[in-house]
């Protein structure tokens, strides 16, 4: 399982853009993808639903972002960029935690893999999203999609 | 997400709106079956027709849920799931370790109960 090399992209060079801040509580990740996403398929003109899947892939960096880069701590926070283009979309999104090595998890698709009630968000990022890309450590992760390829 | 439950014979029916993922979602659905379960309830149909989506939180719920359950007889079904809740589970190699039915009366059936009410 590898991510892309590092990112030919600039999320600062895409048009439309937006930056959040999530308080590192479970609950705030769901409404937060939905807002997301709503304004990927408005600022990519996407008709086909397609950005659901973008979506997915958002709920899982975040939800990783949360629960290991903020220990479910509400008084710390990850911050999402979100820079759109017509038919594509990039993502940052960073965390305070100490990082971790993504070549070290493994594959969610061995017998083991396939009966753990976990393990399964970075494989589901790269499956959904064109490239995705861990920078400082593992804390802040690039990812890019264009929209009606999946 | 809301989930309605029912009984048919000893098969137990969980109707889930809305998205499953992380969060209360993911909490009050493991809180349910893991009552099943306690109670001897180990026969379980999950109908996900208008589950939008489901990320890895739930389908590991769902993957320790069809764990517990074989340990003790069981099983646990998937029921009308939508086109992306389908490639997701295909996404993580879900799609062929999972049974799936068209409809609740085929899951049922499948675990040998007649007298099933149509859904």
């Amino acid at each position: 399982m590898n991510a892309t090399p590092k990112p030919a992209f600039d999320i600062l060079e895409f048009p439309a853009q937006r930056e959040y801040r999530l308080r590192g509580d479970p609950e705030g990740i769901g409404p937060l993808v939905d807002q997301i996403t709503a304004f990927i398929a408005e600022a990519t003109g996407t008709t086909d639903g397609s950005e659901q899947f973008i979506g997915l892939a958002l709920q899982e960096a975040l939800a990783n972002a949360v629960i290991h880069g903020c220990g479910n701590d509400p008084a710390k926070s990850v911050h999402c960029l979100v820079g759109c283009r017509p038919g594509e979309t990039a993502i940052v999104v960073r965390d305070p935690g100490p990082g971790f090595d993504y070549r070290l998890l493994g594959s969610p698709l061995t017998r083991e893999g396939l009966a753990s009630d976990h393990g399964r968000g970075v494989h589901m990022m790269l499956q959904i999203m064109d490239e995705i890309h861990y920078e400082n450590h593992g804390t802040e992760l690039h990812m890019r999609k264009k929209l009606g390829s999946f | 997400m809301d989930i309605s439950t029912r009984r048919v014979g000893q098969v137990d029916i969980l109707k889930l709106r809305g998205t499953f993922r992380l969060g209360d979602a993911v909490d009050q659905f493991r809180s349910q079956t893991e009552q099943l379960l306690n109670d001897g309830y180990t026969q379980l149909v999950i109908n996900l027709a208008e589950v939008p989506m489901m990320d890895s939180s739930a389908i590991g719920t769902i993957v320790r849920l069809m764990t517990s359950a074989k340990q003790h007889g069981g099983g646990v079904k998937l029921v009308a799931p939508s086109k992306m809740v389908l490639q997701t589970l295909k996404m993580v190699g879900l799609l062929n370790i999972f049974e799936v039915f068209d409809s609740e009366g085929q899951a049922v059936e499948s675990y040998g109960e007649a007298n099933f009410a149509a859904s």
